[in-house]
Order: structure tokens, then sequence, then C-alpha cells
């Protein structure tokens, strides 16, 4: 994995042309606010959006390590017969297809105002990825190699262990890559109907018109799922790097 | 200890015949390799001699414990995961044994197929015939009494695949396992086995048993010999027909 900056390249000419729009009058500011008004609402009040950016990282990372945990454990089940796999996959797919706008208010009738709600959110929207990725990897192992397994004798666990397990981990993996940004929006819904955290702070800018706000909160929100997109990538490079 | 085939058979979900009733008996520390052209049932009939299949017909005899048997495939099947040493000792640690007694044992083997400085590579950092020589220590250093070899030579260059036969013969020679050998050269299986099955496909039957008479050791000079040469157009001959 090599680090690049070629990335920011993009980034720097879209900024530089939305501030000329915006200063230019091209735009309206209550429309489309410039990139350094966007700074500027982050550097007026600081504590505001530090805050919500470590409430929102907390919640998405704790409905992240949830979902990988409760989603592996699922996918080993699932994948350990055929029988268990066709009678729960379809409830499992549930996960994919709720709404999960529609269903926060349910989850803060039952969980309350707080982080519990913007936790159960996050793991909604993030947990079928590492299902549906680790079901994959778990059942797609090397036909040969089992073949290697079973001349050697080996028990159940140990097939499991040293083999199904490791053979999946790149899928494991980009189960955990796809999640860890959900975890992020998933976590934005929950905060929307709770009010904390960064999706809170993005519904409260919105109903005082604060378009700056709203860029700014949105922005970290990004920069968030960015970063668990990132530490998974690099988890992917130390523990993939002898693999084809 | 010996394997005997009675009439046995094989045949795929959807009648797809993968082996026709065969019979063979295959004595102790015989070398047989099994040739035939592509789909006539020869892996099918290794697989069904190491217990991977179940058979649809006819019965396999053999003494043959599990842990006495180990079987080489094509594409040397190493887990990616591990390194060179990690792989040969599978076995025994699967087994139960410890890593220290293990690697000792491993030692030996990583010797004989001169993979020593290559101890704690991982196998995307080997060539083809390296890993190759990984398969096949991890194969003997559980010390079988019968070998399953599927094609190992396949996917090597020509010095390679002399080289490693060359070294196989030498390890056959003193150990004495039974090896049945799956190949699709035939002057490789004349070379190195004691007797050559050819299969024919569709029905698959054997249309040649035949014994060598080229004794015990192998030198690449054989295979420039008239009567090497003379073997070979045979086989070749009745591949050809029955192809």
């Amino acid at each position: 994995m090599k680090f690049t900056l070629k990335p920011m390249i993009p980034l720097i000419v879209v900024v530089i042309v939305l501030e000329w729009l915006s200063k230019s009058g091209k735009i309206p500011s209550f429309l489309m606010p410039s990139p350094s008004q966007v700074y500027q609402s982050v550097m007026d009040d600081p504590t505001a959006f530090k805050n919500a950016f470590f409430e929102t990282t907390v919640a998405s990372m704790t409905g992240l390590l949830i979902s990988m945990v409760v989603g592996l454990i699922s996918a080993l089940i699932l994948s350990y017969s055929k029988y268990i796999r066709e009678m729960f996959y379809p409830y499992a797919l549930f996960f994919q297809t709720v709404p999960i706008i529609a269903i926060a208010p349910i989850l803060v009738i039952w969980l309350g105002y707080g982080m519990p709600t913007v936790i159960a959110s996050s793991f909604i929207v993030s947990v079928f990825p590492v299902i549906a990725n680790s079901v994959l990897g778990l059942l797609g192992t090397d036909a040969q190699l089992l073949s290697l397994f079973q001349m050697m004798d080996a028990t159940p666990s140990q097939v499991l262990f040293q083999l199904r397990l490791p053979f999946a981990l790149p899928q494991i993996l980009g189960g955990f890559q796809i999640a860890g940004g959900l975890a992020v929006i998933g976590a934005i819904v929950g905060e929307f109907i709770s009010g904390s955290g960064l999706g809170g702070l993005v519904d409260a800018a919105r109903n005082q018109q604060r378009l700056d706000r709203v860029f700014a909160a949105v922005f970290l929100a990004s920069l968030l799922g960015i970063l668990f997109f990132s530490f998974v990538s690099f988890l992917n490079h130390i523990l993939l790097k002898h693999r084809q | 200890m010996s394997i005997e085939l009675i009439a046995l058979q094989k045949i795929y979900s959807g009648s797809k015949v993968g082996l026709s009733p065969t019979s063979v008996l295959i004595p102790d520390s015989q070398w047989v390799a099994l040739l035939g052209p592509s789909g006539c049932g020869k892996t099918t009939l290794l697989k069904l001699i190491a217990g991977l299949e179940e058979k649809s017909g006819g019965s396999l005899n053999q003494d043959f414990k599990k842990n006495e048997i180990s079987y080489v495939f094509q594409d040397a099947a190493l887990l990616p995961w591990l390194t060179v040493l990690e792989n040969i000792i599978l076995p025994l640690t699967l087994r139960g044994e410890s890593v220290g007694s293990a690697s000792v044992k491993a030692q030996y083997w990583m010797q004989k197929m001169k993979l020593l400085k290559f101890e704690s590579y991982f196998p995307n950092q080997l060539s083809g015939g390296l890993k190759m020589r990984v398969s096949v220590a991890r194969a003997l250093i559980t010390k079988p009494k019968l070998i399953l070899l599927d094609e190992p030579f396949a996917a090597l260059d020509e010095p390679i695949r002399i080289e490693l036969g060359l070294e196989l013969r030498e390890l056959w020679k003193t150990l004495k396992p039974t090896i049945v050998f799956v190949t699709h050269s035939i002057t490789e299986a004349l070379w190195l086995s004691d007797r050559v099955l050819v299969l024919q496909d569709q029905p698959g039957k054997v249309v040649l048993d035949k014994l060598l008479p080229f004794g015990e050791d192998r030198t690449l000079s054989l295979r420039s010999q008239s009567d090497f040469q003379k073997q070979v157009e045979e086989c070749f001959q009745l591949l050809r027909s029955t192809s």
C-alpha cells in the first residue's frame, strides 16, 4: 500500500473553484457557502464540532465493532450448514433492506434519546456487508485445500480455524471496509433523530439555515468514514501482504 | 500392503461417468504411472484410492491407514499465509505434534528438497518449482506408505521436472512407498515408474498394463536409449488410437 497525495489534487481544484464561484457572487452563499466560510464556521465554534465529532466517532466505532463481532459469528453459523443458511439467510437480508430512517424513531422509543439508539442504528446499517462477505469467503474455500485437510485427517475445528477463516480473511476484511463507511452513515441517521453528534449538529444547523455549519459537519462525517476505511485498508495491508 | 480395485467405478450426478469399471492390483512399494487422455478418470481413480471420492460401484481394498497416505496436488496447494516451514510441518502439527519437534523433522526434508534457505519464505515469494518441492516435502514428512501424485510436475519447466523427478525416484529407492502417479507425459511415466497403466477414454478402462524393465536406478541417459524410445513409441501409438 503506497501513500499518495494524488487524491488531494482534485480536492484542491474543487476547493479553489468553489471559493472563486462563491466569492465572485456566481453562486449565492446561502445556497453554497465558500470553503473558507465552512472553515470559519468550525473555528467560530470549535467545542461544538469537537464534541459532536467525538460522539459520532464513539457511536459509529462501537456500532462497527458490534457489527464485526455479530456479523462474523452469524457468518460462521450460516456457513456451518446449508440447512441453517437456507433457514436464516433471508432474515440477514433484513439488515440490508431495512429503511433505517424509518425505524430510527422506533429505536428512540425503545432505547431513548442517546448513545444506545445511535449505536443500534449504526449496527443495523453496517452488519449486513460483514455477514454477506464473510459467508461468501467462508464458503469459497479452495476445494483442493479442503481435500488436503481431509487427507491430513484434520478435525472440523482445525478446518475452520486453520483453513476456512484464514482463507476467507480477504473477503471478511472487505466486508469490514464497507461496514466502516456504513457505520458512520447509520450513526448520523440515528443522531438526526436523537439529536446528538454530527447528525444532530447537521439537523440543528439546517433548521437555522446555517449551510456553512451543515457542510462543516458533513465534511467531518465523511472524514470519519475515510478514517475507518483507511484503518481497515491498513489492516488489510498488514494481514494480507503475503497473499498473491 | 496392496491396493486392489475390482470393477471400481464412479458415476457423478447427471450420469457423468468419472471412472468406468476398472480392475487393477497394485502391490506394495510399486511405482505405478497412470496415463491416458483427459477425462478418462485418472484423477478420479486417485481420489477414490485417497478416500476423497465415494465409489459408485465395485470394490476397493487397501490396507493403508489414512495417516499413511499423502497426496500431492497438481498446483502444490500451499497455504499462502504460512511460511515454507509452516507449510511443511502442517500435517504433523494437525496431528498434535509440537512445532519444535515437527520443525526438527522438517530440517531433514528441507535439506533433501533443497529448501533450507527458503525456510521463512511465503509461497508468493517462490517459483513454481520451489512450491512443488515444498508440496513434496510436506507429503513426505509423515513418512507415508502410499503417495498419490496428481500431475505434480505439470506446471513446471522441463529441467525442473527432470531434476524433481530424479530426486523423487531417489527418495522412493530409500523409503520404498507405493506410488500412484498420474501424468500426461509418456516419457515421464516410463522414466520414473516400474509399471504403466494406460486408460482409455469413455468408457475408461485399462488398455495397457505394462511392467517396465528398466530396474531401480534411473538416469537421464535412459531416456535416449532405444529400448526406452521403443516403449515410448508403443504407448504413444496406443494413446493416439484410444483418445
